[in-house]
């Protein structure tokens, strides 16, 4: 019986070698270069676009990090819609959306699928920022574009395009700060400590409040981007401060603090909101609530696919609009895309809040809730940019 | 090696199993242990094999204390045990089974194959049984498996031998095999401990006698000292005397009692055979024959187990397709396998006795307390475990699940299979007292004395003895004799060796 | 009783064959290799199979590690929360001037640690393996992002080039594969294996046999941490950096790995080959889904359906072969 069990061993053990054997065999396909594949500090600091790029036929893999709420929903069908518009219009032969959940051998597995099927560009939501080294090495080592999105990660020779978080709190803060009238005492909830845009924003307040002494923090604890660890932490924070003039709390989070009023039958003072149709919907009948909504909009990534294809034809971009990566200042490779919109109750485009940022436009709450007329409740108020809108990223 | 217990005490929750039982076995002697349920020997026989710790007392050996604090411990002085708990693993081969207590190593990290190889076929030719080499444990016939588990205690070359019921699944010729064996041990000057519930057994292999009961010893005896209601009498402190109840069989009865499972043409897996059997209202009968002739294969055949068979039950014809099926067309089976097929382990008194009536059949609330008592089953509360009944007791509850859903038929598999005389006897009553209420009983023993003994009460009933699959012979009335069942289920012809 | 020769020889060759609980995750494998020569594109290249092998040994090897603990009726899921902890480890160590060697032999050296923490707290004090090692995974994870809060640092040159190439004409991670295999044959020929096996059918009656219960526990745990340190290396090599919580999701999708190859979660049954082809598997079920450009929406509903229907019609076929013998 053993030597029977050891006959099959052989056999399927054959059989594998076999297979890897003519897996090597028939290397020269496209892969010559992948026997040893290059890290990605030893490559140059920016891909050089080609001269002589073809303007269309290409096809764009997209390896998403999480799936799983409604705002990833959106970003993948937003890209979905953007790439078969890019698709009818001859721009774009192919492309392909793979999830996972948030599990790094998967997403390594699927960027190896990827790469092999011969895509032009690799659009990379990375489950881990700093998981990808070698598989991107192996992917730019075949000539592929790689853009990294939503999340960031520093990796030389791509490009990172993510939302500017610095600015998503930058525009909140200020208000918050204009409405108080540089003074008052504030309570902050923050997001999940240690997260990249968490750190980002908190920063960007910092660096605002700085310049409105009259405000003051009493008191500032983690959230972690839920709604029930906000709920709780707002009740400490009406149990424990009797006194404050408003709160700044991020997105996902405002719906937890209206609860914890709820609960504590009081009336909420000047708080930041939230960008999902539901909250807005909620502020539209609720009269005395003075707050704002700044999307975080998950259209980004169609209009990163529309970067990635211009790239790919192989046009330059205007000196300054590469910024410094977020997790590693010394490399310049970052886009950073500014919300959408803005929405306030009046929706003032000459607010001091707004300035600086050109792609951002002023909207009134009624306007933005009818935006989200037919969609659910946990939808976010989305956007993409226009052709022209992207191309002023670009010589 | 003489093996001595002093004031052994032991108990388990608020039960006692052992008061100060003290007992003394003089080398080269072969000392049976006999005793009801719940009267201590298995806990005893566990205590000086290491499986169970004492409370207080001491095991000694050539009156030295030694530790029995774990199997190994209690092995490196010689003593093995044996038990009714068969010890083998249905994933390994026999000879793994064998040498698992003390695998022969090559350069002290590899196994030396050739070496369990060996040993395995010395034990296994002594038992006559070297055809049973290379297999797996799972391959096995329930007394084949029994032996095997005979044949690792030998392996061991044990000092001291329990041997706690292994021969209540074994038939007639294996029991021939292990009675040589314990003599030839006997001869070395190896002690034996033997319990078991078959008499007969206990006169032709034993040379002293130790009755139990409630975890006390009552005696010692010379085994020629008593004769066997003297013993039975010892052991539940009550006269026993052979019933005067005269078989009323009345073959004019008989043909004018309806029959209540007609069963046609049926074919049993492994055997070329077909059977045919009207069972009739009030009968019971009992199934005998060599080992693995197909006796349980019947049972669970007729009880949907081996696929989709049609039976004609009460009158009407019925497709049994799974066990489920055969419940609710009136059927009942009852295993000799309690661990594997018979009691939910886990799970208390109540729900195993109420199980098929509440959750199978959705029927009213059995009255669980008269029952019990009905059936003599001692036991706390009904929220207890079942596990923590004695093996006679569990077998009871568990054929009170099927009795109060008042089957059609009941079909039992060797259910008394490493039970005590007295629970036997219970057993036998609460079958009689099924017949009699209208329902039929067909029941497969390996042991014909048994048979004999519960349809020579009966008011309708016949002994059928089965040979490779084929009904060889139908026993009647005067007819039912052990040694008829023996002559008929002997192979005619030659051929076979 | 009567039984002609030459039956028996060719039953007893079906009968051997039925026993290999791996077949069905062996045949699956072949299965879809066949089927992604088609459907993906340049699926034969040396390019393709070295991310492969790249992205899957980690699993591999954990996969390798747990069966033995499933196989002696145990069940380990703190292997994710080891291998992140050996991981970041590793990285630290590397980022302040150690040398590959030093560091890979702490890591290791970690690994088993943990596995002997596991075995102990299994095997001595008799905690249900399920609670420990949910304990521990908090515990190991714990200390790994309190190491590093966050990803980060990189690992050797020398480490990513080797792991992310070929190798005497084959991807090197087979290589690795191949070595914890070695390891697990020795101990195949040891009295080891008996002892699994029968601990995993039943561990009352193991006991009852005089078979070293606890120091069998304390090894198979410890040889599953040890395990999950050689994948946390692979794991390293496939990703470059250090991160507390890339190693995570293995726990469990080496269990699953486990059970697709054959191994019953209840102990005593299946083959550590089976568990390789399951685990490799599952990295061909990601591949096959994403070559069959299935909706990224629907893409985990297909994955499982594939898994539930390759795994079902694998056992199934598998059984018929088994009436037969």
């Amino acid at each position: 019986m053993r030597r029977t069990v050891f006959k099959v061993l052989a056999v399927i053990t054959a059989m594998v070698l076999v297979l890897s054997l003519a897996a090597c065999g028939s290397s020269s396909t496209g892969t010559s270069s992948s026997n040893s594949v290059s890290a990605a500090s030893s490559s140059s600091s920016t891909p050089a676009a080609s001269t002589t790029a073809k303007q269309s036929g290409f096809t764009i893999g997209f390896a998403n990090g999480y799936i799983g709420n409604t705002w990833r929903s959106q970003f993948v069908d937003d890209f979905q819609k953007a790439a078969q518009k890019y698709k009818d219009a001859g721009i774009i032969k192919d492309f392909q959306v793979v999830s996972c959940n948030a599990d790094v051998t998967q997403q390594l597995n699927q960027i190896n699928t990827l790469i092999s099927s011969g895509v032009d560009a690799l659009m990379i939501d990375p489950v881990s920022a700093t998981s990808l080294g070698p598989v991107i090495a192996k992917a730019k080592a075949q000539g592929i574009l790689v853009i990294i999105t939503n999340d960031p990660a520093a990796y030389d020779g791509t490009y990172a395009v993510i939302g500017n978080n610095d600015a998503f709190w930058r525009i909140q803060t200020t208000w918050m700060a204009e409405q108080l009238k540089g003074k008052g005492n504030i309570v902050e909830i923050t997001g999940l400590p240690g997260n990249t845009a968490d750190t980002l924003r908190v920063n960007a307040a910092k660096d605002v409040l700085s310049k409105y002494p009259g405000i003051k923090v009493l008191a500032s604890a983690p959230g972690k981007w839920s709604e029930t660890e906000a709920q709780s932490v707002m009740s400490t924070f009406i149990n424990t401060y009797k006194n404050f003039d408003g709160i700044l709390e991020q997105d996902v989070m405002a719906e937890g603090v209206l609860r914890a009023y709820e609960t504590a039958g009081k009336k909420p003072p000047v708080m930041t909101g939230d960008y999902t149709f539901g909250f807005l919907n909620k502020w539209a009948q609720t009269p005395d609530l003075n707050t704002i909504g700044v999307p975080y909009a998950p259209g980004m990534s169609a209009d990163v696919l529309g970067i990635t294809i211009r790239l790919l034809q192989g046009k330059q971009l205007k000196d300054g609009v590469m910024q410094a990566n977020p997790l590693n200042p010394s490399l310049k490779n970052a886009i950073m895309l500014d919300p959408p919109y803005v929405v306030t109750k009046d929706g003032d485009p000459n607010a001091v809040w707004m300035k600086g940022y050109s792609l951002t436009k002023a909207i009134k709450l009624d306007d933005a809730a009818k935006l989200g007329q037919g969609q659910p409740s946990t939808a976010a108020l989305d956007a993409t940019l226009t052709d022209d809108q992207l191309n002023s990223f670009f010589k | 090696m003489k093996l001595t217990c002093e004031n052994i005490s032991k108990t388990f929750g608020n039960i006692t199993a052992l008061k100060n039982a003290s007992l003394s076995v003089a080398e080269g002697e072969i000392r049976a242990l006999l005793g009801g349920n719940g009267s201590g020997k298995s806990t005893i026989a566990k205590i000086i094999g290491g499986a169970v710790s004492p409370d207080t007392g001491a095991v000694k050996i050539r009156d030295k204390v030694i530790k029995t604090k774990s199997p190994s411990n209690t092995k490196k002085h010689g003593i093995v045990i044996t038990s009714q708990e068969l010890g083998l693993f249905t994933n390994l081969s026999v000879e793994e089974n064998l040498c698992i207590c003390q695998l022969p190593v090559t350069r002290g990290l590899f196994v030396n194959k050739k070496e369990i190889k060996k040993r395995a076929f010395e034990i296994l030719k002594s038992l006559k049984l070297e055809h049973l080499l290379d297999k797996e444990i799972s391959e096995l016939a329930p007394n084949q498996q029994y032996m095997v588990e005979f044949a690792k205690a030998l392996v061991q070359q044990p000092d001291i031998l329990i041997i706690d019921e292994i021969t209540s699944a074994l038939y007639r010729e294996d029991v021939e095999v292990v009675r040589e064996i314990i003599h030839a041990l006997k001869a070395k000057g190896c002690t034996v401990i033997f319990i078991s519930h078959r008499m007969s057994e206990i006169y032709s292999i034993c040379d002293t006698v130790t009755v139990m009961k409630n975890g006390e010893i009552v005696g010692t005896y010379k085994i020629n000292e008593k004769n066997e209601n003297e013993l039975l009498s010892l052991m539940t402190g009550r006269d026993i005397k052979d019933s005067d109840l005269e078989s009323e069989n009345n073959s004019l009865v008989y043909e004018n009692t309806k029959t209540i499972l007609n069963i046609k043409d049926l074919v049993l897996p492994r055997f070329d055979s077909k059977i045919n059997i009207e069972v009739k209202k009030g009968e019971i009968i009992g199934i005998a024959g060599l080992q693995g002739h197909g006796q349980s294969e019947f049972l669970k055949t007729v009880f949907g187990l081996q696929g989709g068979i049609r039976l004609e039950i009460d009158g009407t014809e019925k497709h049994i397709t799974s066990p489920i099926k055969a419940v609710k067309s009136g059927l009942a089976f009852v295993s000799g396998d309690r661990e594997k097929e018979g009691v939910f382990g886990e799970r208390s008194v109540s729900e195993n006795l109420t199980a098929v009536n509440n959750l199978v059949l959705k029927k009213t609330r059995v009255n669980e307390m008269k029952l019990l008592k009905d059936y003599g089953v001692v036991f706390g509360s009904t929220r207890q475990q079942i596990t923590t009944l004695s093996g006679g007791n569990q077998q009871k509850v568990v054929i009170g699940r099927w009795t109060s859903s008042m089957p059609l038929v009941l079909l039992a598999d060797d259910p008394t299979k490493g039970i005590d005389v007295q629970a036997r006897r219970d057993i036998h009553k609460i079958f009689r007292d099924l017949a009699d209420a209208g329902s039929a009983v067909m029941m497969v023993s390996s042991d014909d004395e048994e048979l004999v003994e519960l349809t020579k009460h009966t008011h309708l009933s016949r002994i059928i003895v089965m040979y490779e699959g084929n009904i060889v012979k139908t026993l009647m009335g005067k007819d039912i004799t052990k040694e008829n069942i023996i002559a008929y289920s002997m192979p005619k012809g030659g051929g076979n060796k | 009783m009567i039984t002609h020769g030459t039956d028996k020889k060719q039953s007893s060759v079906l009968k051997s064959i039925s026993k290999m609980t791996f077949l069905p995750a062996v045949t699956l494998f072949i299965l879809f290799v066949i089927l992604n020569i088609f459907i993906t594109r340049r699926f034969l290249t040396s390019g393709f199979m070295i991310g492969f092998f790249t992205a899957n040994a980690p699993l591999v090897l954990i996969a390798i590690g747990v069966s033995v603990v499933l196989i002696g009726g145990g069940i380990d899921i703190s292997l994710g929360a080891i291998t992140c902890l050996v991981n970041v480890v590793f990285i630290s160590l590397v980022g302040n001037g150690w040398s590959f060697g030093s560091a890979a032999i702490v890591g290791l050296v970690i690994a088993l640690v943990c596995g002997v923490i596991n075995g102990i707290i299994v095997g001595f004090f008799r905690v249900p393996p399920l609670l420990a090692t949910f304990a521990t995974t908090s515990v190991f994870g714990g200390i790994a992002l309190w190491i590093m809060p966050t990803p980060g640092g990189s690992a050797p040159m020398g480490l990513i080039n080797w792991y992310n190439s070929l190798f005497l004409g084959l991807p090197a991670p087979i290589f690795i594969i191949v070595a914890a295999l070695l390891i697990w044959v020795a101990i195949k020929y040891s009295p080891i294996r008996i002892w699994l096996y029968s601990m995993g059918r039943d561990e009352k009656k193991a006991y009852m046999s005089a078979v070293p219960v606890k120091w069998t526990q304390l090894f198979m745990y410890s040889f599953s941490g040890l395990l999950a340190g050689i994948g946390a290396l692979c794991l390293t090599g496939s990703i470059g950096s250090g991160d507390p919580l890339a190693g995570l999701p293995l726990a469990l999708s080496a269990i699953a790995a486990c059970v697709i190859g054959g191994i019953s979660l209840s102990g005593g049954k299946g083959s550590i080959l089976g568990s390789v082809f399951g685990a490799l598997f599952l990295g061909l079920v990601i591949t096959t889904v994403l070559s069959a450009k299935i909706n990224p929406f629907y893409q985990d509903f297909f994955s499982g359906v594939i898994i539930l229907v390759g795994v079902i019609g694998a056992t199934l076929l598998s059984r018929k072969f088994m009436n037969k013998a």
